[in-house]
């Protein structure tokens, strides 16, 4: 994925039944966007869970060894990524300003067979359906965006990808569904950008596909969360556009407190 | 998604026996790899260098079975001691997890203990296309 300046970033919120556009007026750390984060933030008091129906006999249940993961286990709880001097030295990610600043993590994990599912915020797993059990045809039952399940999905091997609000702080699960004891490390490419309102005129090109430089990326929360919701109105005066908004009139007027909130282009 | 290459190598240390295998990323040794639903093993190179021995790569379609059946996927048999490589560049072996419990292994016997490096080349990636 390339993010340039110029180019457009539509946040999809599905939850809200909402996305939020913006201009990218800048990346501000490139070409430095690559941090070697290892090994993964799982600490020997991060609790694990397993993907079998017991715990294994003799299975530890925290992780033996910094940015290890045993045979079949996965982060009962969501970890953050530490970093010294950073404006939460406890998550790295977490910013508060300013207005028009936002995030694009990309997380890419060393064993790719990692399994890897954000949360956002913190606690809440991202999926489109969570916890559901969709009962399909009477016979197969697939659990949807249960981290948990062994035959679960919703997550992805060894890479993430997410859209960081800011004065949120988002959580990541890791699993090792192998049978080996894993030790986990991390890279990270991260797009720090300045951003502003795009014209509606430039919405509805990027919606039908004229608009060459475009990122569509959802943030999947099954749930609306106040968290969230605050974010949005404190920072953009809005909580997006509806998907319903068709028409540019109607693009404008929910992209009006974005622009006063962030400035416009 | 392209995996990771990962050597898996073990000494056999009895007359018979499992071999226990470590790589990378590999904090202990196990004596069978799981393949997780969705993705697929596949297996480059199946190699033995030492004393004589009898090594067989076997495959399970259920590791958790209190006694899985084990099916044969490869054999090296060196009669004195030396070295057998097995390689599979093009078409590599592949084991499929569908159900998250497949499983390979390595089970050998040999006429004196031990002494034999057993290796395995493997590469565990998920299954975009299933035509290899």
């Amino acid at each position: 994925m390339e993010i340039g300046p110029n180019s457009l970033l539509i946040v999809e919120l599905p939850a809200y039944g909402t996305f939020l556009p913006f201009k990218v007026i800048d990346v501000t750390n490139m070409p430095y966007d690559e941090l070697d984060y290892s090994p993964l933030p799982i600490t020997t008091s991060t609790s694990l869970g397993y993907f079998t129906p017991t715990v294994p006999p003799g299975a530890p249940l925290t992780a033996p060894q910094t940015g290890v993961l045993p045979p079949m286990s996965y982060t009962a709880s969501p970890v953050r990524f530490p970093l010294q001097n950073a404006f939460d030295p406890s998550d790295m990610f977490y910013f508060e300003s300013p207005n028009n600043k936002l995030m694009v993590i990309e997380l890419f994990v060393q064993p790719k067979f990692i399994r890897v599912m954000p949360e956002i915020p913190i606690g809440n797993i991202v999926a489109s359906y969570e916890n559901t059990i969709f009962n399909i045809g009477g016979s197969i039952q697939v659990n949807v965006g249960d981290f948990t399940g062994l035959a679960s999905t919703g997550f992805k091997r060894g890479y993430s990808l997410v859209v960081q609000l800011p004065k949120v702080h988002y959580g990541y699960l890791f699993g090792n569904d192998t049978s080996l004891t894993v030790y986990t490390s991390g890279k990270i490419r991260y797009y720090d950008l300045r951003v502003a309102a795009p014209s509606s005129s430039e919405v509805l090109d990027a919606f039908k596909g004229k608009v060459k430089e475009v990122e569509f990326i959802s943030l999947p929360m099954p749930t609306t969360e106040t968290v969230i919701s605050n974010v949005l109105n404190t920072y953009y005066g809005t909580t997006g556009v509806p998907f319903a908004a068709v028409n540019q009139s109607q693009i404008a007027n929910f992209i009006k407190p974005l622009a006063d909130k962030i400035g416009g282009v | 998604m392209k995996g990771n290459l990962v050597t898996l190598a073990g000494l056999t240390n009895n007359t018979t026996g499992s071999v226990i295998l470590t790589g990378q990323f590999s904090l202990q040794g196990v004596t069978t790899i799981t393949v997780p639903q969705g993705m697929k093993l596949k297996i480059y190179r199946f190699a033995a260098s030492g004393n004589a021995i009898n090594a067989q790569l076997l495959f399970t379609p259920n590791i958790n079975a209190s006694s899985p059946t084990w099916y044969p996927l490869d054999q090296i048999t060196m009669t004195a001691a030396g070295d057998d490589i097995h390689e599979y560049r093009a078409r590599p072996i592949v084991v499929y997890g569908e159900l998250g419990t497949e499983a390979i292994t390595v089970q050998y016997s040999q006429p004196s203990v031990g002494g034999t490096l057993i290796s395995v080349v493997t590469e565990l990636t998920e299954q975009d296309d299933k035509e290899e």
